[in-house]
C-alpha cells in the first residue's frame, strides 16, 4: 500500500508526493510518530496525561523515559506544540517550513528531477525467477 | 463552530498527521478531511469502501452522522480512520 509515490509521479501528479499538513512529533524523540504501513499497518500513539497536558510518544519506551523525570521534559514544546500555540506564523505548512529555515525548493524535490521515473516507466521492476 | 485539531491515524498510512477540523463536522466529514492527507498520496483508494472513524484502540465506530463536538473526542486525541463496507 505504501510507496504510491511512483504511481503519482508516473501519472504526473508530483504534488501528491508531498504533505499538506504536519506530522505529529514525539514529545521525547522529536521525530514523527510512525511505524509499519500497508497491510501490516501498526501505527499507534502512546499518549500520556501529565499535569493537565497531553503528551504524545512514538513508543511505550519513549513514554517511559519521560515518566522517569517529567520535570526535565515537561516544558519542552515540539514543533507541533509550537504550531498549535500560535508561535509559528503564518499558521500553515509553509509557515512551519520557514520556521525551520526550509525554503521552497530545498525540500520535496528529487535531486535528479525525477529522472528515474522515466527509466521506471520504460523498464518497470520485474521480479527475477528464483 | 470552532476549529478543532485532531491526530489522524489513517489505516495503511505510516505516520500520524495533524488534522484541522471543526466541531460542527460530522464523522463522514472528518473522515474526508483525513483522507485528503492520506488517500491517493500513500494509501491506495478503495472506492467501494467508506471510511469510518473510531477512537484509538476501539472496535466500535462513531455513527457517520455524529458531530465531532458531540462525540467526546478531545482536542489532539488520536483518531483512527478505517476502510469499512458501510
Amino acid at each position: 500500500m505504501l510507496g504510491r509515490d511512483h504511481y503519482n509521479l508516473l501519472a504526473g501528479r508530483p504534488e501528491l508526493t508531498v504533505p499538506e499538513t504536519l506530522p505529529i512529533v514525539c514529545n521525547m524523540s522529536q521525530i514523527p510518530i510512525c511505524a509499519i504501513p500497508g497491510d501490516r499497518w501498526k501505527v499507534q500513539d502512546h499518549p500520556l496525561d501529565h499535569e493537565g497536558r497531553t503528551y504524545h510518544f512514538n513508543s511505550a519506551i519513549d513514554r517511559w523515559v519521560f515518566q522517569q523525570n517529567p520535570a526535565r521534559y515537561r516544558d519542552h514544546m515540539t514543533l507541533v506544540d509550537r504550531f498549535l500555540a500560535g508561535h509559528i506564523q503564518p499558521m500553515n505548512l509553509m509557515g512551519a517550513l520557514q520556521y525551520m529555515n526550509l525554503a521552497p525548493g530545498e525540500i520535496g524535490d528529487d535531486a535528479h528531477q525525477y529522472a528515474w521515473v522515466e527509466r521506471y516507466r520504460n523498464h518497470p521492476y520485474q521480479r527475477k525467477a528464483a | 463552530m470552532a476549529l478543532y485539531p485532531l491526530i489522524s491515524n489513517f489505516q495503511h498510512d505510516f505516520v500520524l498527521q495533524l488534522l484541522a477540523v471543526d466541531t460542527e463536522n460530522t464523522m463522514d466529514e472528518v473522515a474526508a478531511a483525513a483522507a485528503h492527507h492520506s488517500v491517493g498520496r500513500r494509501v491506495a483508494p478503495q472506492p467501494d469502501k467508506v471510511i469510518r472513524v473510531r477512537r484509538q484502540g476501539d472496535t466500535e465506530f462513531f455513527p457517520r452522522d455524529k458531530k465531532l463536538g458531540e462525540s467526546g473526542i478531545k482536542p489532539m486525541e488520536c483518531v483512527e480512520f478505517i476502510f469499512a463496507d458501510h
